[in-house]
This record gives C-alpha cells, sequence and structure tokens, in this order.
C-alpha cells in the first residue's frame, strides 16, 4: 500500500478544511475590505450552537443546517451596527475594531458554554473507516473532501453565474459606480459579512469530530486561514482556494516526511510566496501594479 | 503663576495636617500599646495564585485555582483561625510575565505563600526569585522532573513529577502489557520529559520503543503522524497530550482505525476526566498512568469526589484534585504553627512535615526535593451507566522522586 498516496489524500481533507474556514474571511475582504480577526469567532459559534442542537435532537444534519443560522444574524448585526461606521476609517481601526470583537464573543461563548473541552460526533453511517488503498481511511472525512469541492463550486456558482454574485462582484470592483447604477451596496455588505460568518459557522460544524469544539479553537484556525489568504491573495476566493492546498500540502507532508520542520513550514511556504508575489497569488497591488 | 502661588498654601496647609495626624496616631500607639501577635492573626491569611488562567492550559489553571477555592469553602473560608484571601494573578503562560507577577504578589501584595503555577517553564522562570524572597511556594501543576533538583528550601511540589507518572507507567507496562511501542508526543519540555522517563523504564524493563514522534503543540491534524503509524502498527502506542491536543489526538487514532490495532496508553493529561467529554467512545478502553483516579475506593475521594458533583456534573481531573489537595496541605500546616504563617521558616518546616490521606492517597514530601511522595495509579477507561470513568487497575504504591535528584 502506498503511504505517500494516503498523505496526499491527508493533505487534501486538511486542504478543504482550510478552504471553508477561509471562503468566508476571502470573501468579506473582498466586498468590505475588512481584515476580519472576529473569524475565528463565527467557526467557534458555529461548533458550539451545532453542540447544543445535536444534543437536543441528537442530529448532526439538523446542526449544520442550524448552526450557522444565529451566526450569521450575529455577523449581520455586527455589521450593521459597528462596522458600518468604520469603511472610511484607516483599516487599524477595524482591525481593532475585530479583534475586541473577538474577545467579546469569547466572553460570550464561555459564559454560554463553559471553557470545557467537546467535541462533535461524526453522523451515523460516517463513523466507520472505508478501505481504500489497502487501509482504513475514515468515511467521515471522505465526506468532508466531497462536502468542501461541492461548497466550493456551490460559491463559485453563485458568485459567477448568478444576478446576487454578479452584484457582490461589481460591489467589489467598484462600489461607488455600482451604488451609481442603483445597487444598494450597503445592504449588499451586510448580507455579504452574514454569509461569510455564517459560512465560518458551517466549517466549525463539520470540523467539530475533527478538531473538537472548544474556547480557544478560534484563534487556533483563526491564524493558518489568514496564511491562506495571505497567500492566496486578500479577496481572492480562487486564490482562497489555492492557498489552501499550498497550506494543506504543505503542512501535512512537512509532518510525514520532515517532521524536524513541520512547525514552520507553513511560515516558511507563505514567506517565500510572498517576497515573490506581496500582494498573493491572485492578489492585485492596490495601487494598480 | 497667580495659579501657582495659589497652590502652595494649600499644600503646606495639608502637610500640617498631616503632620499633626501622625503625631496623634503616634501617642495613641505610645499610650495603648498593642500586642503584636494579636494584629497578626486577625489579618486574613494571603495566598497568591499564580498560574494560566486564559489560553491553551487556562483549563488546567482554572481548575487548580477550583480546587483550592473548593477545600477553602468546605473549611469555612478559614485556616487555623484566619480568614484566608486567594490573590489571582494571570501569568499568561508566560515567563516574563510571571516573574513580574510573582514580584508583585511578594512585595506588594504581602503574601504568605504562593500556588502554582501549571508551566514549568514558568516554575523555572521564577525559581531563582523565590528563592531569594524565602516566601513558600506549593507547585500545583508543573510537572518538570527538573524543577525538584534545585532543592529549594521553601518550595513544595505537592502535585504529580513527569518522571513519578510515566515511569510508572513504562515499567508497569513492560510487564503487564506489550513489549514494544511506539511513543508520540507534543513537542515541548513536559513532552520530552515524559517520553524520556517513559522509554528508560520500558526499555529497562525489557520493553523497546519501536518509534517516537513529537507533533508541534497545538496541531489541529494528526493524520499525517497517525497514517505514519497505520503502515506498520505498533502492538502500543504511548501517547502525551493535553487539552485540545489530546482531544483531537485520541478521536483521529481511533478515526483512522488504529485503535483496534494498536493499544492505546498514555500519560494521566491523555485520558482524564475533562477530556472524556470530547474524545467520547474514542478514550474507550485506554490505559494511563496518574496520581488520582476519580473512582478510588477511599472514604476520602468519595467524599471529595460527592463534594466536587455538588458544583459540577463531571468528575474530577488530576488538576482538580491537584488544586484542592494543595490548599488541604496549607492548611495542615497553618494549623501546626498555630496560624503564624509570616515566619516562613516555620511555615516551611511545618510543609515538610505534611502527612495526609488525600482524595489521592496518602501524601508526603521528600525531606530532600520536596517533591510529594503519592501513588500512581494505572487506569483504564470504562463507560459505567453512559459515562466514561477512569477506573483503577493497579496501584503502585508511594513512588517518591527521580532517585538523581536526590543524590
Amino acid at each position: 500500500m502506498d503511504l505517500f498516496l494516503t498523505q496526499l489524500l491527508n493533505g487534501l481533507v486538511y486542504s478543504v478544511l482550510l478552504f471553508l474556514v477561509s471562503a468566508g474571511l476571502a470573501l468579506i475582504f473582498g466586498l468590505l475590505g475588512i481584515v476580519n480577526l472576529a473569524h475565528g469567532s463565527f467557526f467557534m459559534l458555529g461548533g458550539f450552537v451545532a453542540l447544543s442542537v445535536t444534543a437536543a435532537t441528537g442530529s448532526f444534519w439538523l446542526a449544520m443546517l442550524l448552526a450557522p443560522i444565529p451566526v450569521m444574524a450575529v455577523a449581520g448585526l455586527i455589521e450593521v451596527v459597528f462596522l458600518r461606521r468604520l469603511y472610511a476609517r484607516s483599516q487599524l481601526d477595524q482591525v481593532l475594531l475585530t479583534f475586541g470583537l473577538s474577545f467579546i464573543l469569547t466572553d460570550v461563548t464561555e459564559t454560554i458554554w463553559g471553557k470545557g473541552l467537546s467535541s462533535l460526533q461524526e453522523p451515523q453511517g460516517l463513523r466507520e473507516g472505508v478501505s481504500i488503498l489497502g487501509n482504513v481511511f475514515p468515511a467521515y472525512r471522505l465526506a468532508l473532501l466531497a462536502f468542501g469541492f461541492i461548497c466550493a463550486f456551490a460559491i463559485w456558482l453563485v458568485l459567477e453565474r448568478t444576478r446576487a454574485g454578479s452584484m457582490v462582484r461589481a460591489g467589489v470592483d467598484d462600489a461607488r459606480t455600482a451604488m451609481g447604477i442603483g445597487l444598494n451596496v450597503p445592504a449588499l455588505r451586510t448580507a455579504t459579512f452574514a454569509i461569510g460568518g455564517g459560512l465560518a459557522a458551517l466549517a466549525g460544524v463539520v470540523a467539530g469530530p475533527l478538531l473538537g469544539v472548544f474556547s480557544g479553537i478560534d484563534v487556533e484556525v483563526l491564524i493558518p486561514a489568514f496564511i491562506v489568504v495571505a497567500i492566496g491573495g486578500l479577496g481572492s476566493l480562487r486564490g482562497a482556494l489555492i492557498g489552501s492546498l499550498v497550506i494543506g500540502f504543505a503542512d501535512t507532508l512537512g509532518k510525514a516526511y520532515i517532521p524536524g520542520v513541520s512547525m514552520f513550514l507553513i511560515y516558511f511556504a507563505m514567506i517565500g510566496i510572498l517576497l515573490v508575489r506581496p500582494y498573493g497569488l491572485f492578489g492585485q497591488d492596490p495601487a494598480g501594479g | 503663576m497667580v495659579e501657582k502661588r495659589s497652590q502652595t498654601p494649600s499644600a503646606t496647609r495639608r502637610g500640617l495636617v498631616r503632620g499633626a495626624g501622625l503625631v496623634t496616631a503616634g501617642s495613641l500607639v505610645s499610650a495603648f500599646p498593642m500586642p503584636a501577635i494579636a494584629q497578626v492573626t486577625k489579618s486574613p491569611i494571603r495566598i497568591g495564585c499564580l498560574n494560566v488562567y486564559n489560553k491553551a492550559g487556562g483549563i488546567y489553571g482554572q481548575a487548580i485555582f477550583e480546587g483550592l477555592q473548593l477545600y477553602l469553602d468546605q473549611v469555612g473560608g478559614k485556616i487555623a483561625g484566619r480568614s484566608v484571601e486567594l490573590l489571582r494573578e494571570d501569568d499568561e503562560f508566560n515567563p516574563q510575565v510571571a516573574l513580574q507577577k510573582a514580584r508583585k504578589l511578594v512585595e506588594s501584595e504581602k503574601i504568605q505563600i504562593l500556588a502554582g503555577p501549571l508551566g514549568s517553564h514558568i516554575a523555572a522562570a521564577i525559581a531563582a526569585y523565590m528563592k531569594k524572597a524565602g516566601t513558600p511556594w506549593i507547585v500545583t501543576g508543573a510537572g518538570s522532573t527538573e524543577l525538584t533538583k534545585g532543592r529549594l528550601p521553601h518550595m513544595f511540589r505537592a502535585t504529580f513529577s513527569n518522571w513519578q507518572v510515566a515511569s510508572t507507567m513504562g515499567a508497569w507496562a513492560a510487564a503487564n502489557l506489550k513489549r514494544e511501542a511506539a511513543v508520540i508526543a507534543s513537542d515541548y519540555l513536559a513532552g520530552h520529559d515524559i517520553a524520556d522517563a517513559f522509554r528508560d523504564s520500558f526499555v529497562k524493563g525489557g520493553g523497546k520503543v519501536v518509534k517516537e514522534i513529537f507533533t508541534p503543540p497545538g496541531t489541529n491534524d494528526f493524520s499525517a503522524y497517525i497514517s505514519d503509524l497505520v503502515t506498520s502498527p505498533p502492538p502500543m502506542t504511548y501517547v502525551f497530550y493535553s487539552g485540545s491536543d489530546a482531544i483531537r489526538f485520541v478521536k483521529q487514532y481511533d478515526q483512522f482505525g488504529l485503535k483496534a490495532k494498536s493499544d492505546l496508553i498514555g500519560f494521566q493529561s491523555t485520558l482524564d476526566a475533562d477530556t472524556f467529554s470530547g474524545q467520547g467512545d474514542s478514550a474507550l478502553g485506554a490505559i494511563s498512568s496518574s496520581i488520582y483516579c476519580e473512582t478510588l475506593d477511599t472514604p476520602e475521594n468519595k467524599a471529595y469526589v460527592d463534594l466536587f458533583r455538588e458544583k459540577k456534573k463531571s468528575y474530577p481531573g488530576v488538576f482538580d484534585e491537584s488544586g484542592y489537595t494543595a490548599m488541604r496541605i496549607i492548611d495542615d500546616a497553618a494549623k501546626l504553627i498555630d496560624g503564624n504563617v509570616e515566619d516562613d521558616a516555620a511555615f516551611a518546616a511545618a510543609l515538610a512535615k505534611t502527612n495526609i490521606k488525600a482524595p489521592r492517597g496518602p501524601v508526603s514530601f521528600d525531606q530532600v526535593t520536596h517533591q510529594a511522595i503519592q501513588n500512581v495509579y494505572i487506569r483504564k477507561v470504562e463507560k459505567v451507566d453512559g459515562v466514561l470513568r477512569n477506573e483503577p487497575i493497579a496501584t503502585v504504591a508511594n513512588v517518591g522522586d527521580y532517585p538523581p535528584n536526590k543524590a
């Protein structure tokens, strides 16, 4: 049996997980220009809401369906009440605000669900291993892989092939002109921020059986997600996908074959790519270069 | 100019008033001399609780603090007839911060004893200062084997040493389980400490370590390491993780079907009462060694577990019990010297005489290194009434400190 192929599969699964977290982050930056440091909190909240839903109903699928809803509401509220006032101000102000919000959301989470360590149970039917390449591979990870690609395709489809998607793209490209031709850009921003938060929450649910659900996971997922977005290019969804693959493979193969430097490998990858392409693989120089 | 001039007389006036006050107070004191002891006894005993309360490790720091508090509440908030103040400081798991906070507790807050910390690197960072200060210090978490080698006269480790727990498992596993094992541990001080202790005694007992893997703390995805083990599974795998790493590793180990091929054994924090809610049935059947086991059938432990479960639904873990027992030790020592805890040397001497039956079993201190001498339990994860718990399957009685530390 080929260990290398298994490791590639592991890398692919981890990439999908990273993509699910970073897609919302990239989307939000693209349209709102906001570096959202509270993104990890949305991920964490999604996991905790799912924990409550599964505790009450026993259904993982229901948790996947329901958990993003309250998180989208929270995100939407944050956009309307706080972020809206800051678009005209410096990026530092926005970063400080979302950073502060992440602390508040952590406190809220700990007040409601406590500080303990929990995790979600895989749905029935995906708990067993599947035999591939002569070895057992967890069925849940394969399902996650499929789900990740479906999500990527769905997001692409919405952005590229629907009216709502073209409105968002118009807002990204030139908000002023978009408003000029009658698009309601503020509403578009609220919706995008809410959907980005909902995506993070969904990622928090599906990652629950692998990564667990606990206070502190917000920071743990935010860091790799930012690396992904930095590599891919801030605001680019395609960049987030490619960035996830780069980091997912670098991390997994690094752990497998050069464990001594695995802790730093993803940072080396980031530095290497940013040296060659300072705005990321698919990012654009804001100065128009 | 005008404002400045108007301030000067007022300052002088205030100075005059203060001077008069001092004179009055001074004359009062000389007129009615108060016995110094009586004053001291009435003031509360101040205990500094230096630990990490947020971030990774925060749940353990919190558990230790709640343990201290639980014992204190049980005895009515008083120790040797004196009320107690717990002064909580967060070391943020940062040695620099810890040293500042330790100074603050000792010099500004005037604590009589320090309880903490969780991090071995934190304990190492404040050791030199605490030695100079001479304030008694109960270590409630930091397990590094090295720590007691320094033989600080006023420091007492009232909890486990990594060597105590891991080497006991190595010897027991070689004699009672399989003869070959892989070791996988978190890549920091404690991980190497524990892996070394396990390997040494396992090899001495006739075992062989076939593979050693160290993983970065806070690893999200263990699949790369687990796939590596799956290809030629060792008969058993010895594991050290804590917190979220413990949850992820144990779950992923099971998800990849490795648990069925390679017995899961580990260090106490990997399979403890506080990780079961996250690990679920993936932890079932795993064996670990620990200074504590929540299902010990002793009157001391039963009373403690009942008390703990009045507050919480879960069972107590190692750090919950460590905090609780640390306060018990402080209480006993303070009683022995009639509450005169201001006398550092007398307090430390009383602490050294500790000989109690704690929930974890008998506890006393090594007279040379001040490491707690205590039982180490071999525990197995079982499910009773739908709840995962550790059940003791073997006891190694009165395990002391790492012998070279005493030499």
